[in-house]
């Protein structure tokens, strides 16, 4: 089932065409990587899903109403949050949390209460003295302790340390688990590496590249270090090898995921004494989008 | 020491920049005001008769409380003038200064570009000293301008000297108002409350020179405010009140560089305690959050407008044996229109501005948190614009409607206490509820403007500030009627000496609920910035 549709959606603020024609489809259970640099439109076409803003063309439909005409509606069934947190600075933490728990009607206080205890969250300090990390830990509380079966994460852990981290992401799997549907937006690649299942890529506004994980990574490279027993003569000419660095029988270079049978039967005449292969990073695939032509050119 | 500065001359251009156009339109406001006003005195007064008006005027109890005292039985047009502009300018010359070092000191320490500039080579006073030379700066240049623009009108009965005492003064104590609110802004973690404790100490100065100028003088020595008057400026032109003012002035600066280099940044003096780890039910509710949000700002201006009327109710009393005690004057106790009622009647349309003032904040709140990135959070969850929007007039609409009921009861029954004379008690609660439409419009041009021009809120204020004008220069300016009916206020019938217009009032209201519905409209539409 659909659970979040956008439809050639376009987004002009003056001048400044800030989304694309962005077309975007979660389907319920599971967890979406939405991925881009800073001012890439991450956080417009999110807010464009939130009813904040209206845009200029296109339909965006979320449980199977319009994102802006139904938005509180919508909001019942949906948890948001920002990459930065801004809170009331006068209200404590858990006055912060209950506050925004309550907008979406009844919440379990059991279920709260063990939110706070697993960020290990001080809910009775002034919101004004808490770090960013505090302050995000006090928008996810309230995202995981609500009933939504629809979490949108708008680069949610860009003030966490590695060990809240980790538990930002057992949190996202129970989601999952529990067959709800996430939209996570995010630079951290590991991140998406670790818990999505499809990714789209937004650049300038336009989605650029989108689909499973593994579709992605057939676009992409392995890296592969080696070493022969004789010096593989003619290595860097073999189609699907790049950027080759060689000193000696020592050598390092990238494969085409699709040229790899040819490459290693190739090796083999030479004697592998020793082969390591690292997978294709998201990074790569980033990359490649984001160098622009140099990469691409490269590439081919 | 030349450690702890080093940098100031950096920062000082670019805080300067950073509040330029703000401080050059509050300049220019000042003297244009003044100027105007001083130039239209002479002419006001040309004669024995109508100087004997104005003191007669003046010389009661209730206005002495208002204004401060007169001196020089109102002869040289100077002294008139300093009677009725200074205490006010001194204010507004205050509240500039307070505005500008409160966001100067905490407002960006807690913005964290203090500790921005601090990570650099920079010495640790650097910026409060930048902040002080800025200050500093701007009410030199008000001294300057003032004494330029006045000597250069040539107006008859202002000297040189009188001109020069007179800026001086209102510069001096501008200083005092700056330095004081960066001893304050130690004490407190937020610019906010810099801004309530140097707020509700000049709220005190003034008080307690209405009571000391009134009842017992030596109170007045303790209120900078009360030093003013004892200038008796354009006429003995003493020059120590302005020196006292300098003096507290320097003496708080310097406190304040010692705290600066003693605190922790980000600290404040005064405890913070820990809060709850729930929300009460209350807060829980939208209408709750908007009240919880705003709770202290609303009990501040609740008091301190109920204070005032607990000391003018308490002259009332003072007002009465000044008139027994005078029977060439009794006719004007107890006539028609009698000067209490006079009185009363002026005190309620200049605390209708007052509460005008609340009732925007509370207001405006919705796009300083939209401004903030802070609605977002609400709108991302099941909130509806218009819920949210709702939720915000609640405040504002229950204190533009119980403020005024609320202040009537007080100066009624505190003046009947104290006064065989008070009015009834209809009259008064009429006097004060006949303006509550005309607040309502206020608030229903900032509903229209949060819709539809968001980035031009702050024009709302303008309505306060010209409503001000009308009723505290209209008679002196000899405004033109159509220029006084652009004010909002001048609308409202003055009752009791005017009949109740009912068309009037329903007309008021009928436009303030039209611009809150088409400002609404417009709320709903427009996209929201964070």
């Amino acid at each position: 089932m659909t659970v979040l549709q956008l439809d050639r959606i376009s987004k002009r603020f003056g001048n400044f065409q800030a989304l694309n024609q962005v077309s975007m489809e979660l389907k319920e259970g599971e967890i979406y990587g939405f991925i881009g640099p800073n001012g890439a439109g991450k956080s417009t076409t999110i807010r464009i899903l939130l009813g904040m803003l209206k845009a200029t063309e296109g339909r965006a439909v979320l449980f199977g109403k319009d994102a802006w005409k139904d938005a509180a509606e919508i909001h019942k069934r949906c948890a948001y949050v920002p990459g930065d947190v801004y809170v009331w600075p006068n209200l404590t933490g858990g006055e912060v949390i209950d506050v925004l728990l309550k907008m979406n009607g009844s919440y379990s206080k059991k279920k709260r209460d063990e939110w706070v205890e697993r960020f290990q969250f001080d809910p009775t300090k002034k919101a004004r003295s808490y770090s960013k990390g505090n302050r995000q830990k006090i928008a996810l509380i309230a995202a995981f302790a609500s009933e939504a079966d629809l979490f949108i994460l708008d680069e949610p852990t860009s003030g966490l340390d590695p060990l809240m981290e980790h538990i930002f992401q057992q949190g996202v799997r129970g989601v999952k688990e529990a067959g709800k549907t996430v939209l996570l937006s995010s630079h951290i690649l590991s991140e998406v590496e670790k818990l999505c299942d499809r990714v789209a890529i937004i650049r300038r506004g336009e989605i650029i590249e989108r689909g499973t994980l593994d579709d992605l990574r057939h676009l992409t490279r392995m890296q592969i270090q080696a070493e022969t027993r004789e010096v593989p003569e003619g290595l860097a000419k073999l189609s699907g090898v790049h950027q080759l660095e060689e000193t000696g029988k020592q050598f390092s270079f990238q494969a085409d995921t699709d040229h790899m049978e040819g490459i290693i039967n190739y090796l083999n005449k030479y004697g592998v004494r020793k082969i390591e292969s690292t997978p294709p990073m998201l990074e790569d695939l980033f990359m490649r989008h984001y160098e622009g032509k140099s990469v691409e050119e490269n590439v081919q | 020491m030349r450690k702890h500065i080093k940098g100031t001359g950096i920062l000082f251009p670019i805080l300067l920049r950073q509040h330029r156009l703000r401080l050059l339109l509050w300049l220019a406001g000042l003297v244009l005001v003044t100027c105007s006003v001083a130039y239209a005195y002479p002419d006001m007064y040309p004669d024995q008769a109508s100087r004997e008006a104005y003191a007669m005027t003046m010389e009661n109890p209730a206005m002495i409380a208002m204004l401060g005292i007169g001196y020089d039985h109102y002869q040289k047009i100077g002294s008139m003038f300093a009677l009725e502009m200074l205490l006010f300018s001194a204010i507004a010359v205050a509240i500039m200064n307070i505005l500008l070092m409160s966001k100067l000191t905490r407002d960006d320490e807690e913005n964290g570009i203090l500790e921005l500039v601090q990570s650099r080579s920079v010495g640790r006073l650097s910026y409060l000293a930048a902040s002080f030379m800025v200050m500093l700066l701007v009410n030199i240049l008000l001294i300057i301008l003032l004494t330029a623009a006045m000597t250069a009108m040539q107006i008859d009965g202002f000297d040189f000297s009188g001109i020069v005492l007179y800026s001086s003064l209102l510069g001096c104590f501008g200083f005092l108002a700056g330095t004081l609110t960066a001893f304050f802004a130690h004490f407190v973690t937020s610019s906010r409350g810099a801004g309530i404790l140097s707020f509700g100490a000049l709220f005190f100065f003034y008080i307690l020179r209405a009571v000391g100028d009134v009842e017992a003088a030596f109170l007045s020595w303790i209120s900078p405010l009360g030093w003013l008057s004892r200038a008796y400026v354009f006429v003995e032109n003493s020059w120590t009140p302005a020196g006292l003012l300098l003096v507290s002035g320097i003496g708080f600066g310097i406190i304040a560089f010692i705290m600066q280099a003693k605190r922790d940044i980000g600290d404040g003096l005064l405890p913070e305690r820990a809060g709850s780890v729930y929300a009460s039910a209350f807060l829980k509710t939208k209408a709750g959050l908007v009240i919880r949000l705003q709770k202290t700002m609303i009990l501040m201006w609740v008091l301190g407008i109920l204070l005032l009327h607990i000391v003018f109710a308490l002259i009332l009393g003072d007002l009465e044996t000044f008139f027994l005690e005078n029977e060439a004057m009794q006719a004007f106790l107890t006539g028609e229109g009698n000067v209490m009622e006079q009185f009363i009647v002026l005190l309620m349309a200049i605390m209708a501005l007052f509460i005008t003032a609340p009732v925007i904040i509370s207001f405006l709140r919705l796009r300083g948190e939209e401004k903030a990135n802070r609605t977002e959070l609400l709108f991302s969850r099941a909130v509806s614009r218009m819920q949210l929007l709702r939720a915000y007039l609640v405040p504002s609409i229950i204190i533009a409607v119980l403020l005024p009921i609320l202040q009537a009861l007080v100066l009624w029954s505190v003046g009947a206490a104290v006064s065989e004379d008070m009015m009834t008690l209809t009259d008064v609660l009429g006097a004060s509820v006949v303006y509550i439409p005309a607040i309502l419009l206020v608030l229903g041009f900032t509903v229209l403007l949060i819709g539809w021009i968001p980035k031009a809120t702050s024009l709302v204020w303008l309505f306060l500030v010209y409503g001000f004008v009308v009723i505290y220069l209209g008679d002196i300016l000899e405004l033109p009627n159509w220029l006084r009916n652009l004010s909002v206020y001048e609308h409202v019938p003055v009752y009791p000496s005017e009949e109740l217009s009912y068309a009037a009032i329903l007309i008021l209201c009928g436009i303030s609920v039209l611009l809150v519905l088409i400002g609404a409209l417009g709320y709903k539409r427009r996209d929201i910035e964070g």
